[in-house]
């Protein structure tokens, strides 16, 4: 049972969300540490509103570092929701290990570092306990958790984080082993990726713009690709995917390698919608128009954005509309346009991707309905 | 011949009432297709076979929407279907309306009409678009379903404050005391966001909602609509439609189901109260029951049905506000009037209670797409007593599936009011 | 990729395309036969199985 919970670095977006979580769904008491008392009190003020129930509030205990031995003490779970920094991690682990006492479970909500390398900062014993958990954001509405244990852990504490993140948390939970982003990330930006790449490979017919409308809400996404990365951040993106290229060796390698027009971006400080802009960005013309531009990879400026209105994609999304998806795909896959092949071969190449990950993964992964080793892509994963 | 006029329940299908077709840039032709081609899948009926009934005029489609004249400006909507799918050209199709208890009007008249034994297959979908306008346009739109002029025109809202109306009046009748009663609101909303959890179509299965969360009316993340209900005492809007297959012992038969396992339709119940809120509550004056043709609906339907509220294993309620689920339960039975709180503290009325209701979490916990709630009702009441509820499947005390269910859909503030009973 | 993401699955994509069988013809037309070998597709074919989500929600009819 989980009656309390250590946040630390709950100032954070994630920090004080994954806080709203467990004071909500988990019905958990919430320390909330971050650097200093202002910043945590500031996350109480900001947490409830993320799960829309003020009733939280009073089970969210502001504190600072200065207070981590206390909470640590009275917690039965340690969250870690600190920056994506090795250094900053170390520390922060080295000093929870020093405050850890009885059967207590620590995670890290980490995207990119080594779960089994963190865990080596604790002892022995105190490793049976530690898993990674991460979680994707908002969390709230993106239910996804991967947990990740690492070769110390126990798996009897595994499998009941795994219960608990399921039936009290609501989390949809997948089992990961240690690899680099996970599941869910290396997959997502391995799409994201290519389609940069795609996009360079075509800057003569317009590049960026030209491949989102490709790949436009009518291939199962919201958002386009090249809009998501300027969502994330062109520096949060730069670091995964360099992290995937330098760790990862699968056939898919060299779709990690980062475009060089998006490093040249990131270095003029244009990291997408946290900046004034990335690969698009919001423009007011001379005459006090606000127009939306993009970057012209061929050109190396910003321009207006165009609407390609291409033939494949207005069938496409007329047959949607409709109802008649079968139609629609039958269109897309005949269809003779450049572009509807562009289309299709990412959507393939995506898919062969996810495919190949869980495979990869598949060493350390249990069947959440049995508990039982299972091979992958029989049912373990359903969500894929 | 005993069998000859069983009305059967094949089964069907519903949308996952989370979905906005407005964000996703769909409409009424892809919802209908949608659905009715699921609930044909899923009962094992093709196209093809619609096309053959047709042939001998004996397949029906009978279509339950309030408003899609205000939501999506379309009417006639019985012929929409015909845009589904060639099969379904030249099989009679209408339209059946009662405000929320619309889709309960079109199983009415199917059921009415195998029972006759005109048809052996019927197809009745139920289906509201609701997000194509923004919320205080929606509220007035739904101000229809009670006396628009005196009871809906240009006031915010007008029924979360008639059901509100509700709770005073039910506050005053009883003399329960205020406090104990809205507490058992809250209890009432945490129970079906409790219990929509389970269920994989519904609107706030990912949604938080806890006792404290649901008993402070008044605050930032759970403001009064109206004055006494808070927003954790109402459904919300949404999109969605449901799909039902009814059929003769001839239709049975051809499908080769054994008939002694479908569930069938046992009985129906259907009364119309006053219009006027006001009026229906001076006509309940004499009565012990604040809704006396809630209730008779209930008598006639166990009594068409045979059965008491001891029989019934489950039971689905149309809790558009909480106050309405509240009344539902001395309709059904499960308490005496007055009584009511009762059964939301002891926990009859839970999901692993003597008398489970909701159990995939009722217009509350699911959404409310008015013209679809009768047909889902009636759809997850099915799916209880033929032990296809899945994750939301309640037991009896020994461990078997339910046998008997009953649902209550009303229209308006009460003003229509249908009952089925439903059962093996 | 639904509950991380809210994109559509790959597996419920392959669903999408118009099933297995389809999918794995397009790969073979569409891929590069050498990729296919390194990923050893026929092999990872044959694990695989229907996706628990269904991509008709996913799927917008929007530009």
């Amino acid at each position: 049972m989980i009656h309390t919970v250590t946040i630390i670095g709950a100032n954070g977006t994630m920090g004080r969300n994954v806080a709203a979580i467990f004071a909500s769904f988990g019905n958990a008491k919430v320390y909330l540490v971050s650097r200093t008392l202002q910043k945590s009190i500031e996350a109480k003020e900001k947490a409830f509103l993320s799960v829309r129930a003020e009733s939280i509030k009073e089970k969210m205990f502001p504190r600072d570092y200065s207070q981590l031995a206390e909470c640590i003490g009275e917690s039965e779970l340690i969250f870690e929701a600190c920056a994506e920094d090795w250094k900053v991690k170390e520390n922060i682990h080295k000093q929870i290990s020093g405050y850890l006492s009885r059967n207590q479970i620590v995670c890290s909500g980490t995207s990119g570092l080594s779960i089994t390398a963190l865990s080596e900062i604790y002892n022995e014993d105190q490793r049976l306990g530690f898993v990674g958990m991460h979680f994707f954001n908002p969390p709230y509405h993106m239910t996804l958790c991967e947990l990740i244990p690492t070769p110390h852990t126990d798996m009897e504490i595994f499998k009941s984080l795994c219960t608990y993140a399921k039936n009290v948390l609501h989390r949809t939970v997948v089992e990961v082993k240690d690899t680099p982003a996970f599941l869910g990330n290396r997959i997502g930006f391995h799409f994201i990726n290519e389609a940069m790449q795609t996009a360079e490979t075509h800057r003569c017919d317009g590049g960026i713009d030209y491949i989102d409308e490709i790949l436009g809400p009518f291939t199962g996404r919201e958002m386009p690709p090249m809009i998501t990365a300027d969502f994330v951040g062109l520096d949060v993106h730069k670091a995964i995917v360099e992290h995937l290229y330098g760790n990862t060796c699968d056939y898919a390698h060299d779709t990690f390698l980062l475009p060089q027009f998006v490093n040249a971006l990131i270095e003029e400080g244009h990291l997408g919608r946290k900046s004034d802009g990335g690969l698009y960005r919001n423009h007011t013309r001379g005459d006090g128009e606000k127009t939306r531009q993009v970057y012209d990879i061929e050109k190396g400026n910003y321009r207006e954005i165009r609407r390609y209105a291409f033939p494949f994609a207005k069938e496409m999304v007329g047959a949607i509309r409709a109802g008649d998806y079968g139609y629609a795909f039958t269109s897309m896959i005949s269809h003779r346009s450049k572009e509807a092949r562009i289309c299709c071969e990412l959507l393939l190449k995506y898919i062969l991707y996810g495919m190949k990950v869980v495979e990869i993964i598949r060493g350390g992964v249990f069947a959440m309905g049995t508990m039982s080793w299972q091979p992958a892509l029989t049912g373990v994963l359903p969500w894929l | 011949m005993e069998y000859m006029d069983n009305v059967y329940i094949l089964g069907g299908a519903q949308t996952d009432f989370e979905r906005n077709w407005q964000k996703e840039g769909k409409g009424v032709i892809a919802l209908l297709k949608e659905v009715v081609t699921d609930a044909l899948k899923v009962v094992g009926i093709t196209f093809s076979d619609i096309e053959r009934l047709n042939e001998e005029n004996k397949v029906a489609c009978y279509v339950g929407n309030f408003i899609a004249e205000n939501y999506i400006d379309q009417g006639h909507l019985g012929a929409l279907l015909t845009e589904v799918h060639p099969a379904f050209y030249g099989v009679p199709s209408a339209r059946y309306e009662a405000a929320c208890s619309s889709s309960s009007a079109a199983l009415d008249a199917a059921y009415t009409k195998i029972k006759a034994g005109e048809y052996d297959l019927a197809v009745v979908v139920g289906w509201e678009l609701m997000k194509t306008v923004d919320s205080k346009t929606c509220a007035d739109i739904l101000g229809r379903a009670s006396y628009y002029e005196t009871e809906g025109k240009d006031i915010d809202f007008p029924f979360p404050r008639l059901f509100g109306r509700l709770a005073d009046e039910t506050i005053k009748k009883y003399g329960i005391g205020e406090q104990r009663y809205m507490d058992s609101l809250a209890k009432i909303a945490c129970i079906n966001y409790g219990n929509a959890k389970r269920n994989p179509f519904a609107q706030t299965r990912k949604w938080f909602m806890n006792y404290e969360q649901a008993s402070r009316r008044g605050t930032k993340t759970n403001s009064f609509v109206g004055k006494r209900l808070g927003i954790s005492d109402c459904s919300q809007v949404t999109d969605g439609a449901a799909a039902v297959l009814l059929a003769s012992e001839r239709m049975v038969k051809e499908l080769g189901i054994d008939r002694n396992r479908v569930p069938v339709v046992k009985g129906y119940g259907h009364r119309t109260a006053p219009m006027l809120f006001e009026k229906k509550m001076e006509n309940a004056r004499g009565s012990r029951y604040l809704l006396p043709w809630t209730r008779q609906a209930v008598v006639d339907a166990y009594h068409r049905a045979g059965v008491g509220v001891k029989n019934i294993d489950v039971f689905e309620t149309h809790d558009c506000f909480t106050s309405s689920e509240y009344a539902a339960i001395s309709a059904f039975g499960i308490t005496e009037p007055g009584m009511e709180y009762e059964a939301v503290e002891d926990g009859r009325i839970g999901f692993e209670g003597e008398y489970p209701v909701n159990p995939g979490g009722g217009l509350i916990g699911c959404g409310h797409p008015v013209g679809a709630s009768g047909c889902r009702m009636f759809l997850d009441l099915y799916k209880q007593v033929s032990g296809t509820a899945g994750d939301y499947q309640v037991r009896r005390a020994d461990g078997s599936i339910p046998k008997n269910g009953a649902m209550l859909n009303i229209g308006g503030t009460a003003t229509t009011n249908y009952v089925f009973v439903i059962g093996r | 990729m639904a509950a991380g993401f809210n994109w559509c699955p790959p597996l419920a994509l392959i669903e999408a395309f118009g099933g297995k069988e389809i999918f794995v013809k397009l790969c073979e037309e569409r891929i590069e036969n050498s990729v296919l070998r390194e990923m050893d597709f026929k092999n990872l074919v044959k694990a695989v199985e229907k996706s628990a989500y269904d991509y008709r929600k996913f799927i917008k009819a929007k530009l």
